[in-house]
């Protein structure tokens, strides 16, 4: 027979988990196996046999006050319910006598069980039932009926009926793998003799847990205290073979660039040697969920394709290998977003953004500023309602002087008015040239340019 | 006796052998037999224009004609939206959001930034395993671009050559003779012009390496006509001359 205790912190103000990781570490200390069932508040089981349960109850206290200066209030009961409850004034209940303590409590306390509606609660109250003992006498059938199948679990857990087994916390797993140098790694092949153990290591670290990782973030901290560092993609199925190819790559871009940036090879690389590696995987998955053999997400093809594109950035920097992303503007610039293959993910573009162009759109981009003249060689503005001074005859650039065989526009923008800062206003003006290109011109500023070449 | 001599009397008594002394049996040699051509599948209007209906190794577009991106555009539609991946090395200046409207799934399209010699090093990497690749010529030598050939049709990767410079050996040659931008107007005499561009028509002429040639009409961004009196194919053109309702 195990009893539950749980011990509160009710002047934990903090929402984050990871503040309580501490107190948890000092509860690991008394006993292996901790559920947290919000930040300041764990529970745990105590065997009956394990020995006074207020002297365990003093001793929970005493370690947690002391780590961190808060007053600490516990409560030991069978199940978990009553636990939490006595937890709230600090009381241990007898073996076999949870009914007993439930049943005066107030009915707000059945809040604690996570399963009735606050405004189940008020109306169980205006029915006449105050207290939990109350609850428990009304017909099972009949509190399922009114209520539904949750209140009727949390009438039986009222009851002290029924109680379920505490989930223990998961620990994380400390997978970062470190290598201090005992002399400073000067050359390239020095910091790789050093890396290759280090990555067996982190392997080996995600072997033993089933687990394998997406991302693996290489720091280097040199002894002059610079700390560099670089994430890389890996292939989760297989990471041990890429492992060290990017390991090695960043080293050499390191180590090697540094050398060609500073003349003096001897003094600089000396002071820039390398004095710590690290090496701290991310993204992590289970083997199975990262295996493609039993459940094939991906066809090989891919598979090798992916492969490719994370050797060619490995090659040119993860950078050098784009996708194409919509992102928020009305202009082709601003529109489309470019963000490195699997890097941070681009938001999505919001809204429906009008007065932006329609499809086709541009396939070239261009920059270059023209003149846009009417039949006699005048330049062509236009009006604050949108109109051209006059008919549109010829685009101007580089020296030439093209006729527009056809056209349409101005379409005019005016983008944020309301912030100097961020305003622009432009016009928009499709041609089609004698020579055979179509183009979308700006007029901003009263200067023309492309915006792009229809090609 | 001492430990390992226990096993090994044994073994030589019963004429057996121990699995340390086993070696692998030898391997048969694979069978030589030519590797099936990898054929990607490309858009209806397009695979007219291919041999095997498809892009094979080696498909060449000549750059510099205009309305030749789009058919770039056109030509990776078909593979892309049967999922595999397109990369784009080293071509500047594109505006990789029109490719959607060509039917480019953009989540298969990769743009890889390089310039000079480093346009061979992305190649050759991105040869070992991406489905479509395309590259412009003038970055390699004839050597390089051999090799690149070579390496693609052992991978079954095909190549697009952007072709700033003619390359030996494409299965395929495409030329955009003609193209038309459909919507705008000539709006004589007036101050605001009404439409827009919607779509361009581009006659492609094709060249094969057996020397044959092939045209087509492609409609890159969709809205082909279908008034057949505007633009009668000979089909349809053949039915009304015999006087039958089209």
């Amino acid at each position: 027979m195990t009893r539950t205790v749980v011990a509160r912190l009710p002047d934990w103000r903090d929402e984050d988990q990871a503040a309580f990781e501490p107190v948890l570490d000092a509860l690991d200390l008394l006993t292996p196996y901790v559920e947290v069932l919000r930040p300041g508040c764990a529970a745990m089981p105590l065997r009956s046999l394990a020995g006074d349960e207020a002297e365990f109850c003093e001793r929970l206290i005493d370690t947690v006050t002391g780590l961190t200066g808060l007053d600490c209030l516990t409560g030991v009961a069978d199940g978990l319910f009553a636990a939490i409850l006595a937890a709230g004034s600090g009381r241990i209940v007898p073996v076999g006598r949870d009914a007993e303590f439930l049943a005066p409590r107030d009915i707000a306390d059945l809040r604690a069980t996570g399963l009735i509606e606050p405004e189940d609660c008020e109306t169980l109250r205006h029915l006449g039932i105050g207290t939990l003992g109350a609850f428990c006498s009304l017909p099972a059938a009949a509190v399922a009926e009114r209520f539904g199948a949750s209140a009727r679990r949390a009438q039986a857990i009222a009851a002290g009926q029924l109680a379920r087994p505490l989930a223990p916390r998961q620990a994380e797993p400390e997978l970062t793998v470190t290598t201090e140098a005992e002399e400073p790694y000067e050359t390239v092949e020095q910091a790789l003799f050093a890396a290759r153990p280090l990555s067996e290591r982190l392997l080996k670290g995600l072997a033993d847990r089933n687990l394998t990782c997406a991302r693996v973030t290489v720091t280097a901290r040199t002894v002059r205290g610079l700390t560099r560092s670089r994430t890389w993609q890996l292939d989760p199925a297989a990471p041990s073979a890429e492992l060290a190819r990017r390991v090695r790559w960043q080293l050499e871009g390191w180590m090697s660039g540094h050398v060609d940036a500073c003349g003096d090879v001897n003094s600089q690389s000396a002071a820039d040697a390398i004095a710590e590696l690290e090496l701290a995987p991310s993204g992590l998955l289970g083997l199975i969920e990262a295996g493609r053999g039993l459940w094939e997400v991906k066809d090989a093809a891919t598979t090798r394709a992916e492969a490719a594109l994370r050797h060619t950035q490995g090659l040119l920097g993860p950078e050098a290998v784009l996708t194409v992303t919509d992102a928020d503007g009305r202009g082709p610039a601003e529109r489309h977003g470019l963000a490195p293959w699997r890097g941070e993910a681009v938001p999505p573009r919001s809204g429906p953004w009008p007065g932006s162009l329609p499809d086709p759109l541009p396939a070239r981009t261009g920059t270059e500023g023209v003149e846009v003249q009417d039949a006699t060689g005048q330049a062509l503005e236009v009006s604050a309602r949108g109109a051209l001074s006059a008919i549109p005859a010829f685009v101007a650039f580089g020296g030439e002087r093209v006729p527009i065989i056809a056209w349409a526009g101005p379409w005019p923008l005016d983008e944020r008015w309301w912030d100097e800062t961020a305003a622009r206003r432009y016009a928009r003006l499709q041609v089609h040239l004698a020579d055979g290109r179509a183009a979308l011109l700006h007029l901003e500023h009263r200067r023309w340019k492309v915006g792009g070449w229809y090609d | 006796m001492s430990k390992g001599a226990v096993p090994a009397a044994l073994a030589a008594e019963l004429g057996l052998r121990l699995a340390g002394e086993l070696a692998p049996a030898p391997r048969a040699p694979a069978p030589v037999l030519a590797p099936a051509r990898h054929i990607l599948p490309a858009t209806p209007d397009i695979s007219a224009l291919l041999p095997y209906s498809g892009l094979s190794t080696v498909t060449a577009i000549t750059a510099g004609r205009i309305g030749a991106t789009s058919l770039l555009w056109r030509l990776l539609a078909g593979p892309s939206s049967a999922g595999a991946w397109c990369a784009v090395v080293g071509l500047e200046r594109l505006y990789p959001l029109s490719a959607r409207a060509a039917g480019v799934d953009l989540e298969r399209l990769a743009l890889v930034e390089a310039a000079g010699p480093r346009i061979v090093d992305a190649a050759g990497a991105l040869a070992s395993g991406i489905p479509v690749l395309a590259a412009p010529s003038a970055a390699f030598t004839p050597a390089q671009a051999r090799r690149l050939a070579a390496k693609c049709r052992r991978s079954g990767t095909a190549i697009v050559w952007w072709e700033t410079r003619p390359v030996n050996g494409a299965d395929a040659r495409l030329e955009v003779t003609e193209v038309r931008w459909q919507g705008l107007r000539a709006n004589a005499g007036r101050r605001y012009g009404a439409g827009r561009l919607t779509a361009c028509e581009l006659d492609v002429a094709a060249r094969w390496r057996s020397g044959l040639t092939r045209r087509a009409r492609i409609w890159p961004y969709g809205g082909r006509p279908d008034n057949v009196l505007d633009m009668p194919d000979q089909f349809t053109a053949r039915k009304l001359r015999r006087g039958d309702r089209p």
